[in-house]
């Protein structure tokens, strides 16, 4: 049977538990860019946001069958299983690496850049902006960073986060919530004093 | 008039999440005669509104396309 954009995560889990590589390769393909980026924004670290999503592919491979349809959706499995990762590297310490160093100076500005090109000015300062928020997501402690992260720029609704955590619907909202305002205080001290004030160290708020 | 009670209402209406419309226009009511909860309100727009551009400048600047090498082929 053909893979489209209907075949369900469930379906093409189910296929890739009997051996059907196509499955796998468009569940990969479905998913594998969202997955990427809540590592990386998670611990501002490409190659460390490269080696959760290589594992837990890798994991789902071998393990498809463990997926338990009644328990959640194969996208709140994928996340759940990159958040274990994600938290066992903060918790080694291995991988806080900024964002800002991360990133090349070229994709920042092509981040900045894809809209505005033809106004520099405008281009600059949309560049300062994103690059304040970034940092802003960054210096949070790690569980309000994770619901921002879903929440916001994943934009996923309460429920879908929390499949992903773990945790209830209120926690997610509460949480979200306490974050919101911890940005909004961070981006205007920023304004303020020009930098981010004293990041959180990624294993603290765990 | 005790704000509190129309924060977590207000947080949502700020950061785009659905809720009701009667809790919405309540806190439309509260912001449109409330100095402070109207300022919270739009200091949350704003970021709303940059949250966005990071989502944004992030799914087309490669962060999710990065190609991590997971051989192809199941067991």
């Amino acid at each position: 049977m053909a893979i489209d954009a209907s075949t369900t995560d469930e379906v093409l889990l189910i296929r890739l538990s009997a051996g059907d590589e196509a499955a796998f390769e468009a569940l990969y393909d479905r998913r594998q860019p969202a997955i990427y980026r809540y590592a990386l924004r998670m611990c501002g670290s490409e190659p460390i946001a490269e080696d959760v999503t290589q594992d837990v592919f890798m994991a789902l491979m071998r393990d498809a069958a463990k997926f338990d349809g009644s328990k959640g959706t194969v996208g709140g499995y994928l996340f759940g299983m990159a958040r274990h990762r994600v938290l066992r590297h903060l918790q080694r310490g291995k991988s806080f690496v900024a964002m800002n160093d991360a990133l090349d100076d070229d994709a920042r500005a092509d981040a900045a850049n894809v809209d505005t090109a033809a106004d520099p000015l405008e281009a600059l300062a949309r560049t300062r902006t994103i690059e304040s928020v970034r940092q802003a997501v960054l210096s949070l402690p790690l569980h309000y960073r994770e619901v921002v992260v879903l929440c916001s720029l994943e934009e996923m609704n309460y429920a879908e986060a929390a499949e992903a955590l773990g945790c209830a619907i209120g926690t997610v909202r509460s949480r979200l919530h306490r974050a919101r305002e911890m940005l909004v205080e961070r981006l205007d001290a920023i304004r303020v004093d020009g930098q981010v004030p004293a990041r959180t160290p990624a294993v603290r708020g765990t | 008039m005790d704000c509190r009670q129309f924060q977590d209402d207000l947080s949502d209406a700020a950061c785009g999440t659905p809720i009701e419309a009667s809790a919405r226009q309540a806190v439309l009511a509260h912001v449109a005669v409330c100095s402070a909860c109207a300022a919270r309100f739009a200091s949350e727009h704003a970021l709303t509104a940059s949250l966005g551009e990071l989502g944004r400048a992030e799914a087309c600047c490669g962060a999710g396309t990065g190609e991590v090498g997971v051989a192809r082929g199941v067991p």
